[in-house]
């Protein structure tokens, strides 16, 4: 098998070269195609190297553009001087200026001469099934008129879409050929080749590509696929491409992963990586064992890359990524928030020690303190707690991202978290477990004698809750709320279902209880409304008297 | 309206300061000239230093590693042997001047000036001597061929947050003969500890937070040093630095970060500041009076008795290398692999 080399070059020309020296001296003969808008200088010099080498051949430069009908004649014309001037030829591979070989033309001729068949190494997909175009037009390259080119005139490019599009153009192009789409960088046999150069149509073939867009990805992988006897899908050459189109390229770190690489041209390697030029442009180098699954896991890679660019990191602020909404808390994983659940720290915390993916924090939202663990006492910087205020809502998404993969809880009430109750409504992964009216509790242990001072401060913090219950239950709302009013756990035991912890069932002391509905009566018959709360009416499980009697509270608290 | 007025003001605010760098740029005396030594495609740094001597070697070393290829000055009215050193080098291009700093912009308006005149349409980067820039594969890739990718993706503008790394526990100052490499005393640094603000008027995102907010500014949170920068720039005549650089003209340079589904690509600025010869330079009468907001955050450091400091908190993290803060969502690769 004898192979020959279809060079389209635009700059660089010392990597050009050295490239083209390697392929030559390998025994390929090689059609150089150079940009015409390369200085002549330039390309003399390049001519002067090279000039010692045989079976070198500068076509006639003409100015190519990307995505115009010229690169496909480039194309053209290199390929029928080669088969011209070798008539021994069996195959042509088509690469760039900024391909690097990466295995020897021997090893080459030698996979080739392996396969049997007449194979033609050429993408060619239709892009109905396959979706080859991912960015940009897709087959509306082909089946409107593109006398525009993109990059030179962009307005009128996309006016002339519009415009073509309104008129409801289709162009049905040449008859009982199917359009596909494929990589510009190919590896045809001679026999199809010739069926293409020497076909009685070959003319209105190259009539209709002129005025379709990108012809290059089109023109020989539509032909291919109807001349040729047997495509293989699998191009020699490795590219892949961005999300905006752009190829990827490969750097002097990527050298280990393109020893293993089965394949014999990567396409695009950046003209810096000294490395990578030296080593696979080395005559001599060592033959590297090649691993078939490498394939695979660059790929990934790079569709990894491609998926960060284009999919951001949900629920991270960062110097990159700033989500604007204003009224959404976007999380990257669900959190517990405990509201008035202090009563039962201990047995929360025992709870959540059994499971490793959680972490119960403390109050992180008190006025101030940041309490990271339920026991913590003080920080160690007063100021904390300013610096959180300053921005609470980042403050919280940041603990959530920086805590993973362990998710986080904890505990708050209804008016440390005012500022931020419309965002976490909004935000679907978090989850309330709040009692309602547990700041009797609180009443309670602070022992506060002066009703009118009980009652104002139950006033105030009926209107807290209130405020927090109706943002969470409004129809807009996204969060997850469970309550129980404080009522029912007095009488008996009620259960959360804290999800991914388990039940959790409130055990509350028999006195208590039963001072907060001693509390209850004085609120009540002092005008507080408090039927939310499901206290129920009946007298107190011990029989006590309803006056709260001082004595004995601060002896039992 | 409103935008409209805005931006009118912002074509003038930049147009003044253009003319004001041209004024105070002309009266830098080139002291050293190397410019005919910068190449067609070369990355230029820009610095301005006031006796920075002990940081110099370290600094020049790691930027000539990544692959910059000269170094444009402003001395400041050093007087520590900083233009003898600087002297020595053939691609450093070294500038003097005994004007205020603070009078100029803090010293913004001499670097435009020489942005300006050395780096029209090419990569120019401009940082001080204590910050070091970490960028995606930096460890593996030189500067120029992350220009080079940004060149093919039409950005012009590369953002770097500001790190600030410190010492595990206290500042050791026994250390600081031994070792010119900032990096083996300081250790750690913040992680989600920071606040961002979109400011309306530039378009920029406003970033606070670190451990300089956490230890000196807590008590006046809007008070804290901001972090946004955006060091890296494809200059072309007609860009200018406002304020440090934390934010450029026109608005557009600025758009450095996503509000949506895309991770744009940036960088981070390691900052090296609480070396042990802090404790010296806020001491230093000139220093107090040339920094920004007179010098606020100096004086909060001699508040704080930095010696008996302890940097360490839950928010601290060791530092690695760029994967550690691309891991963390600090930098992001953004489609670079």
């Amino acid at each position: 098998m004898k192979i020959g080399f279809v060079v389209l070059a635009h700059d660089n020309i010392f990597r050009l070269r050295q490239v083209v020296r390697f392929l030559a001296n390998g025994g390929a003969p090689i059609a150089l195609h150079v940009d015409k808008k390369m200085s002549d200088a330039l390309r003399e010099m390049l001519k002067y190297d090279l000039s010692n080498l045989e079976n070198v051949y500068f076509v006639e430069p003409t100015a190519c553009e990307w995505g115009d009908w010229s690169l496909v004649d480039a194309t053209i014309r290199s390929t029928r001087l080669l088969l011209e001037k070798h008539s021994n030829l069996d195959y042509i591979q088509n690469i760039s200026g900024s391909c690097l070989p990466i295995m020897s033309v021997k090893e080459m001729e030698g996979y080739l001469h392996k396969q049997n068949e007449q194979v033609d190494y050429i993408e060619c997909f239709s892009q109905k099934q396959f979706k080859w175009v991912t960015a940009g037009l897709s087959e509306e390259r082909s089946t409107l008129y593109h006398p525009f080119n993109w990059r030179k005139s962009r307005r009128a490019f996309d006016l002339n879409v519009k415009i073509q599009r309104l008129l409801k153009i289709k162009r049905s192009g040449p008859k009982n050929i199917e359009i596909a789409f494929g990589s510009q960088w190919w590896c045809l046999s001679r026999p199809t080749l010739d069926k293409i150069f020497n076909s009685p149509r070959f003319e209105e073939f190259v009539q209709f590509f002129k005025s379709t867009w990108i012809p290059d990805e089109s023109f020989f992988q539509t032909l291919s696929g109807h001349y040729s006897k047997h495509v293989s899908n699998r191009s020699l050459t490795y590219a892949n491409f961005d999300n905006i189109g752009k190829p990827f390229i490969f750097y002097d770190d990527h050298l280990e992963t393109l020893e293993k690489l089965e394949r014999f041209f990567v396409r695009k390697v950046w003209d810096g990586s000294d490395k990578l030029y030296q080593h696979f442009l080395n005559p001599f180098k060592r033959k590297t064992e090649k691993v078939p699954n490498i394939e695979n896991t660059l790929t990934a890679a790079l569709e990894q890359a491609k998926f960060r660019a284009t999919q951001s990191r949900k629920g991270l602020i960062s110097q990159f990524r700033y989500p604007e909404k204003r009224s959404i808390l976007e999380t990257s994983q669900p959190y517990q928030i405990h509201i008035g659940m202090e009563t039962f720290r201990k047995d929360l915390e025992a709870l959540y020690d059994k499971n490793d993916d959680t972490k119960l924090m403390g109050h992180i939202f008190r006025r101030n303190q940041v309490q990271e663990s339920p026991s913590l006492n003080r920080n160690d910087n007063p100021n904390i707690p300013l610096w959180r205020d300053y921005a609470p809502s980042q403050f919280l998404m940041q603990k959530i991202w920086y805590a993973q993969p362990t998710k986080i809880a904890f505990f708050s009430n209804p008016h440390q978290i005012r500022k931020i109750t419309r965002k976490l409504a909004n935000d679907e992964n978090c989850q309330i477990y709040m009692v309602q009216g547990s700041w009797m509790f609180n009443l309670v242990k602070r022992d506060i004698t002066n009703l009118r001072r009980l009652v104002a401060l139950s006033r105030i913090e009926t209107k807290r809750e209130g405020f927090l219950l109706s943002e969470m239950r409004k129809s807009s709302a996204k969060s997850h709320l469970n309550v129980i009013p404080i009522g029912r756990i007095l009488d008996a035991p009620q259960e959360f279902d804290i999800q991914n912890i388990g039940p959790f069932t409130t055990q509350i002391a028999d006195d208590l209880a039963m001072k907060v509905k001693d509390l209850h009566e004085q609120l009540k018959e002092a005008g507080v409304d408090l039927a939310e709360l499901e206290i129920s009416l009946e007298p107190n499980p011990m029989n006590m008297p309803n006056v709260i009697d001082l004595e004995t509270y601060k002896k039992s608290s | 309206m409103n935008k409209f007025f805005t931006r009118y003001y912002l074509r003038g605010l930049r147009w003044r300061r253009r003319l004001r760098a041209v004024r105070l740029g002309r009266k830098l005396k080139l002291r050293q000239d190397n410019t005919h030594q910068i190449g067609a495609n070369d990355i230029i740094a820009f610095v301005t230093c006031h006796n920075e001597l002990p940081r110099l070697e370290y600094f020049l070393e790691y930027y000539r590693k990544l692959g910059v290829k000269h170094f444009i000055f402003v001395d400041n009215n050093s007087n520590d042997g900083t233009a003898e050193y600087l002297n020595q080098f053939s691609d450093v291009t070294r500038y003097f001047t005994n004007q205020e700093y603070r009078r100029a912009h803090f010293g913004m308006d001499w670097i435009n000036y020489l942005l300006l005149k050395h780096a029209r349409d090419r990569w120019a980067l401009t940082v001080d001597v204590d910050e070091f820039l970490v960028y995606p594969h930096s460890d593996r890739r030189p500067l120029n061929a992350l220009t080079n990718w940004l060149d093919a993706s039409a950005i012009r503008s590369f953002s770097a947050q500001l790190i600030d790394l410190y010492p595990k526990n206290k500042m050791d100052v026994s250390e600081a003969s031994t070792s010119n490499d900032p990096f083996r005393l300081l250790t750690h640094f913040d992680v989600g500890n920071y606040s961002y603000k979109k400011n309306q008027q530039f378009g920029n995102l406003w970033i606070q937070g670190g451990v300089r907010a956490r230890l000196f500014f807590s008590h006046k949170p809007d008070t804290s040093p901001a972090l946004n920068k955006t060091p890296l720039v494809k200059w072309k005549r007609g860009f200018v630095y406002i304020s440090s650089t934390h934010t450029l003209l026109p608005k557009r340079l600025n758009q450095t970060y996503s509000t949506g589904d895309s991770e744009p690509i940036c960088g981070a600025l390691m900052h090296t500041k609480f070396l042990p010869d802090l404790s010296n330079k806020i001491e230093n009468p000139y220093l107090l009076s040339q920094h920004y907001s007179r010098a606020r955050e100096y004086h909060s450091y001699n508040r704080a008795q930095l010696n008996d400091l302890n940097f360490e908190s839950v928010f601290s993290e060791k530092y690695e290398d760029w994967r550690q803060l691309d891991r963390l969502g600090i930098i992001s690769t953004g489609g670079w692999a």
